[in-house]
């Protein structure tokens, strides 16, 4: 089984969100649909849920065009958190589960288990409400699977997680993936979850601009980096043609101009101060997306946070 | 529409409900009131013309205490005393209600000097002071009393019991009113909760909108005909144990009952597909003004002027009948045609704006960031 998105083209008052965008997930693949703030990453989820219908494209499932009752063996997980804040945790899941069709016995063991294995049992009885913001979610992505659905659609799921948060929700993926399941989730933090993804989706402004595994977007990019952990100034560099320098607490990134040596940047710096450690490395999936739309991530979120 | 699915979001809006406390406040507070109009007439006195007493000073050559004494409606205690000072005692006391001072002329004394026992007391000093005179030129005072009972028109009310009728009335309109507008807006707010903090989206996945938007309804709604109940209860059983109630609010219950769940389910629809218009739950409570608005001019209607003409005209429309025909049944205002042709015209507006609510909802609960136009998604 697969879910295969074609073409999906998505308009809010005249504004184009999507513009023909294709997806695929495969069973037993963490697929990653990454992008800034405002690339379209929700509202192609919508549709894929059926929450919203496109002006053109379609999703299909297996084969043909997907049906209200394959969306109900889906899981879906929005950004924000929906869950009835007042009610319990249990009663929520069991409710949920109910409303699939499982009837209420089966629902509660399903939550009891489901509680268990995201180490929530001892707040069952609590109300959502009361749970921290890393709680929540988690109750949030039992809600998405206590009907043990073959796809699930985490819409970004890491988004405010803390590392220890980042991991568990990790493990949940890989182990969902593992079973033989589907899964894409989203994510503005391209450095954050490029490791997750075996698959991944590059949108930017409703259009995809890259697809494919890390692996293979960065043997495509001929863009290396030096990496030294000390601050340089642009002039020390400026001679060997380096006029990119990513400056951060770790160190600084230097991209190296084509057919730069990379060993005479590092003794460009190294007469100027001192470097114990240091690497020529490939792109990160940030960079990648800065060398595919001339826009920086980062920069690009600010814009639309504001 | 998925019956399985709309019963379970009715269900989960019941449950939830109960969990409040503020839903059990408002029902006791229905009961409890409703109590109160079912028992206060059997603990008040009835009036004050019972048990009424005179204390009477100085030579009685009329024969006043005899007239007095005689009296059976009302009966009269009647006392002697020595002197006026005795008597001021007695009153200031409030041993009698009433004093009198025999002489020329003779004194009527009494604390409350409007109530209808200084008015008794003071005919029959009267009746026996021109008794006298009239013996005195020689006439028979009978043959004069005779005549004055033939002259004296009969007082016949047109309508002794229009005032508890109207008060049951009033009664009502309130309850139903308060409950509309309280149970109104719980429906727009609830439907902007969900719809803001995304619960909907998850649902929506899982189930048609037309089961949340009408499990949300029918769910509010049962919450209502709880509180309906709580405040029908006592009079029921009162009905029932064959106790006097206030005249009119039998069949005003009756009415009020149809029109009530019809007003609700008119009502409590449409704030709910309007409540998805809003982005943010403190938007809810704008967008169900123009329903409140016609709630509290169907209500005003009903208490200033139910039984006019413009109150006839407003039985008929859907979105004021709610309001104005209990009150009417209650007063008696309006014909059986006229409740027939309003109770179908209501209960058909009930069906159009369940449709209409549900393109409205279901077009409007997945467009978010900013409050909709109604007619951007019509």
């Amino acid at each position: 089984m697969t879910l295969s998105v074609r073409g999906i083209t998505q308009s809010f008052e005249h504004r184009t969100v999507l513009d023909g965008v294709d997806l695929e997930v495969q069973p037993g693949t963490i697929t990653g649909l990454l992008g800034p703030n405002g690339a379209g990453k929700t509202t192609l989820m919508r549709i894929v849920f059926g929450v919203l219908d496109p002006l053109g494209g379609e999703v299909r499932w297996n084969g043909r065009p997907v049906t209200d009752a394959d969306r109900r063996r889906w899981g879906y997980m929005p950004q924000e958190r929906g869950l009835y804040r007042e009610m319990r945790v249990h009663d929520h899941l069991v409710w949920i589960a109910r409303l699939y069709g499982i009837d209420r016995r089966e629902a509660g063991d399903r939550a009891d288990d489901l509680l268990g294995r995201l180490g929530l049992a001892d707040r069952a009885r609590d109300a959502i409400c009361d749970l921290s913001g890393g709680m929540s979610q988690r109750v949030q992505l039992a809600v998405a699977m206590v009907h043990t659905p073959e796809l699930l659609v985490l819409d970004e799921p890491f988004a405010g997680l803390d590392p220890t948060a980042v991991e568990f929700l990790s493990d949940v993926i890989r182990d969902h993936v593992a079973r033989g399941g589907h899964l894409v989730f989203s994510s503005h933090q391209l450095d954050l979850v490029e490791h997750l993804c075996e698959s991944i989706v590059l949108i930017d402004r409703g259009r995809v601009v890259l697809r494919g595994t890390l692996r293979e977007l960065r043997a495509a990019s001929t863009d290396r980096f030096l990496r030294v952990d000390a601050d340089v100034a642009d002039d020390w560099v400026a001679g060997a043609g380096v006029t990119r320098l990513d400056r951060s607490a770790r160190g600084t990134r230097l991209l190296l101009p084509p057919g730069a040596d990379a060993a005479t940047v590092l003794d460009d710096v190294r007469r100027h101060t001192s470097v114990s450690d240091f690497g020529v490395e490939a792109p990160t999936l940030s960079e990648l997306f800065l060398a595919a739309t001339g826009r920086d991530v980062a920069e690009t979120d600010a814009e639309t946070a504001t | 529409m998925s019956v399985r699915t709309t019963r379970l979001v009715v269900e989960r809006e019941v449950r939830e409900a109960a969990r409040r406390k503020g839903i059990w406040a408002l029902v006791a507070f229905t009961f409890l009131g409703s109590m109160a109009l079912v028992l206060l007439p059997e603990l008040l006195p009835d009036g004050g013309d019972d048990g009424a007493s005179v204390m009477i000073v100085g030579d009685d050559e009329l024969g006043v205490t005899a007239a007095l004494e005689a009296m059976t409606d009302p009966e009269l205690e009647v006392s002697v005393g020595d002197d006026r000072g005795e008597l001021e005692t007695a009153i200031a006391d409030d041993q009698v209600d009433v004093g009198v001072v025999l002489g020329d002329p003779p004194i009527v004394v009494a604390e409350d000097v409007d109530a209808s026992i200084v008015g008794v007391v003071s005919d029959v000093i009267a009746d026996r002071v021109v008794a006298a005179r009239l013996t005195e030129v020689g006439i028979d005072p009978a043959e004069v009393r005779a005549a004055f009972a033939d002259a004296l028109p009969t007082v016949e009310p047109i309508d002794a019991e229009r005032g508890a009728k109207r008060a049951a009335g009033f009664l009502v309109s309130m309850v139903l009113y308060l409950l509309t507008v309280i149970l109104t807006s719980q429906v727009a707010s609830g439907v902007a909760v969900e719809k803001s903090n995304r619960v909907s989206e998850v649902l929506l996945a899982i189930v048609p909108p037309r089961s949340l938007l009408f499990g949300k309804v029918i769910g509010v709604g049962c919450i209502g005909l709880v509180t309906l109940i709580a405040a029908a209860t006592p009079v029921v059983v009162k009905y029932v144990a064959g106790g006097d109630l206030p005249s009119g609010l039998g069949p005003t219950l009756l009415a009020s009952s149809i029109w009530f769940v019809g007003g609700l389910a008119l009502f409590l629809t449409l704030a709910g597909s309007l409540g998805a218009l809003v982005s943010r739950q403190e938007e809810a409570g704008s967008v169900v003004v123009p329903l409140t608005m016609i709630l509290v001019v169907g209500y005003l209607t009903a208490l200033s002027a139910g039984d006019s003409v413009v109150g006839a005209i407003m039985a008929y429309f859907p979105l004021t009948s709610p309001m104005v025909v209990p009150y009417r049944v209650a007063v008696g205002a309006g014909s059986t045609f006229e409740y027939v042709v309003s109770a179908i015209l209501l209960f058909g507006a009930v069906v159009l704006a369940a449709r209409v609510g549900a393109v409205v909802f279901r077009r409007a609960i997945v467009r978010t960031g900013r409050r909709l136009k109604l007619r951007e998604v019509l």
